[in-house]
C-alpha cells in the first residue's frame, strides 16, 4: 500500500503538469482545469489501487494512455453538463487578473495559437497536444486514439492545417 | 507560415503549467480521498450511514468524558468540582439501598482526602468550601443508615449495622487525623449516623454471652454512648465486635 503510494505519487509528479494543460487547453478556464485535473488523478489513484493489486488481472499497461483517458472522459462529461445545465454569462467570464497574468506569461501569439486550437474538435486538438506538446509517439496516439497509425498520421496531418486555418482567419 | 513554424508555435504552448502550490495542495487531496472513498464504500453497504450521526454522538462523548475526568482531580471551590459531585450522585442512584451508607462513607472518605490535599497545597480559600462538602456528605450518611434500619427488624438492623461500622470508624479517625493538623475540633452532632449504628450495636452485643474482658468494653461503649461520645463507643464496640489481636 506504502509501495503503490509511492509509485502513484512519482506517476502524479511526472504528468500533473501534461494532464493539466491537456485539460486547460480544452475548457480555456483555470480553475476548470485545476478541478478536473484533481479529479483525473483521483480516480486514477483509486483504479490504481485495484488494478495494480498482486491478484489484479486488469493491469495498467500504459500509464498516460490511462490517464489521458480518465482526463479526455471527465471533459466530454464536463461539457456534457455545461450543455445540460448552461452556465450563466457571469460564470463564464475569467477572472481579468488570471487572464492578465496568463496573457504576460504566455504572450499573445501562444494566445492566439491556444485560442486557435480550442476551436478545432476533440480529435484535432488531442492529437495535436498529444503529438507536439507531449511528445508521445504516432503508435502511442494511434493507441489512445483507438485508430491504426496511417490514420493517426493523416489526422495529425488534417488537424495541422484545420489549425493553420484557424490561425489564418484570426489574423 | 509553414509547418515547421506552425509545429514550433504549438510547442510554445509546453510554458502552460499549472500554479506550484496547486500542485503540492491536489496532491495532498489525491491522497486524502482514500478516507472519502472509504466512506463511499461503507454508504454502498449501509445506505442510511450517515458520518455526522456517529461523529457527533463521538464527540459529544469525547467532550463529556474529558470534562468527566479532568473533573475527578478538582477540590472544592474548583471549576468543575461540581461536575465530579454530579458523577458522585449520579453514580450513588445506581446503587442498591443496602449499599447506599457504605457508598456514602466512601464519599465522606474522598471528602477528607481533598481536605488533606488542601492543607497540604495550603488552598485556605477551598478549606471552607471543603468543609462544607464534608459536612454535607457526613448528613448523607446519617440519612442513608436511618433510612436503612428504619421500619427494620432489629436483627437486620444489627446486621446493616455491623456492614458499615468499620468503615465508619475508619473514616471517623481519618477525619479526626486530618482536622488535627488543620487545627479544627471536630463538631459534635446531635444525631449522627454513629449514633443509631453504635445503640444497635450495644443491643446486639447486651444479647451475646461475653467475657470478663469483653463486658468490660460493652460497659465503656455505654458509659461514651450515654455521654454522646459516639465516635468512642464506637470504638470500643468494635472492639468488642469485632476482636483485634
Amino acid at each position: 500500500m506504502k509501495n503503490s503510494r509511492q509509485v502513484f505519487s512519482r506517476i502524479y509528479d511526472q504528468y500533473v503538469d501534461k494532464i493539466y494543460r491537456f485539460i486547460y487547453l480544452k475548457v480555456n478556464l483555470v480553475e476548470t482545469a485545476e478541478d478536473l485535473t484533481a479529479e483525473t488523478f483521483i480516480k486514477g489513484w483509486q483504479a490504481f489501487q485495484i488494478k495494480q493489486a498482486p491478484d489484479s488481472d486488469d493491469r495498467i499497461e500504459n500509464m498516460p494512455a490511462f490517464l489521458y483517458r480518465i482526463a479526455r472522459n471527465l471533459v466530454i462529461d464536463y461539457y456534457r453538463q455545461k450543455e445540460k445545465f448552461p452556465i450563466s454569462p457571469i460564470d463564464t467570464i475569467e477572472d481579468p487578473r488570471t487572464d492578465l497574468e496568463r496573457k504576460v506569461a504566455l504572450g499573445s501569439d501562444i494566445e492566439m495559437v491556444k485560442r486557435a486550437l480550442s476551436q478545432l474538435n476533440q480529435d484535432y486538438q488531442d492529437v495535436i497536444i498529444w503529438h507536439y506538446l507531449d511528445d508521445l509517439a504516432i503508435p502511442e496516439v494511434a493507441k489512445l486514439l483507438d485508430r491504426s497509425e496511417e490514420a493517426t498520421r493523416v489526422l495529425l496531418s488534417r488537424a495541422l492545417k484545420s489549425l493553420k486555418d484557424e490561425l489564418r482567419q484570426s489574423v | 507560415m509553414d509547418d515547421k513554424q506552425l509545429i514550433k508555435m504549438v510547442r510554445r504552448l509546453k510554458a502552460i503549467k499549472p500554479r506550484n502550490e496547486w500542485v503540492i495542495l491536489a496532491k495532498k487531496q489525491v491522497f486524502n480521498e482514500e478516507i472519502e472513498a472509504h466512506t463511499l464504500s461503507i454508504k454502498g453497504i449501509l445506505p442510511w450511514f450517515n458520518f455526522r450521526w456517529v461523529l457527533a454522538p463521538i464527540i459529544c462523548f469525547s467532550l463529556f468524558f474529558g470534562v468527566f475526568s479532568l473533573s475527578q482531580r478538582s477540590l472544592p471551590g474548583d471549576f468543575l468540582y461540581p461536575v465530579k459531585r454530579v458523577g458522585e450522585k449520579i453514580q450513588s442512584r445506581f446503587v442498591s439501598e443496602a449499599g447506599k451508607p457504605n457508598i456514602q462513607l466512601e464519599l465522606a472518605d474522598k471528602r477528607i482526602d481533598e481536605l488533606a490535599k488542601i492543607a497540604e497545597t495550603n488552598q485556605v480559600k477551598k478549606l471552607g468550601p471543603a468543609l462544607n462538602e464534608l459536612e454535607t456528605t457526613k448528613v448523607a450518611v446519617k440519612e442513608e443508615v436511618t433510612k436503612l434500619v428504619k421500619n427494620k427488624p432489629e436483627k437486620e438492623a444489627i446486621a446493616i449495622a455491623k456492614g458499615i461500622a468499620v468503615k465508619m470508624e475508619e473514616v471517623n479517625k481519618k477525619e479526626s487525623q486530618v482536622l488535627a493538623t488543620l487545627g479544627i475540633e471536630a463538631k459534635k452532632k446531635n444525631e449522627p449516623a454513629e449514633k443509631t449504628v453504635v445503640e444497635l450495636l450495644i443491643k446486639d452485643a447486651e444479647r451475646s454471652s461475653l467475657n470478663e474482658s469483653q463486658r468490660e468494653h460493652l460497659e465503656k461503649a455505654k458509659e461514651y454512648f450515654a455521654g454522646e461520645e459516639y465516635d468512642q463507643a464506637l470504638e470500643e464496640i468494635l472492639v468488642l465486635s469485632y476482636p483485634q489481636s
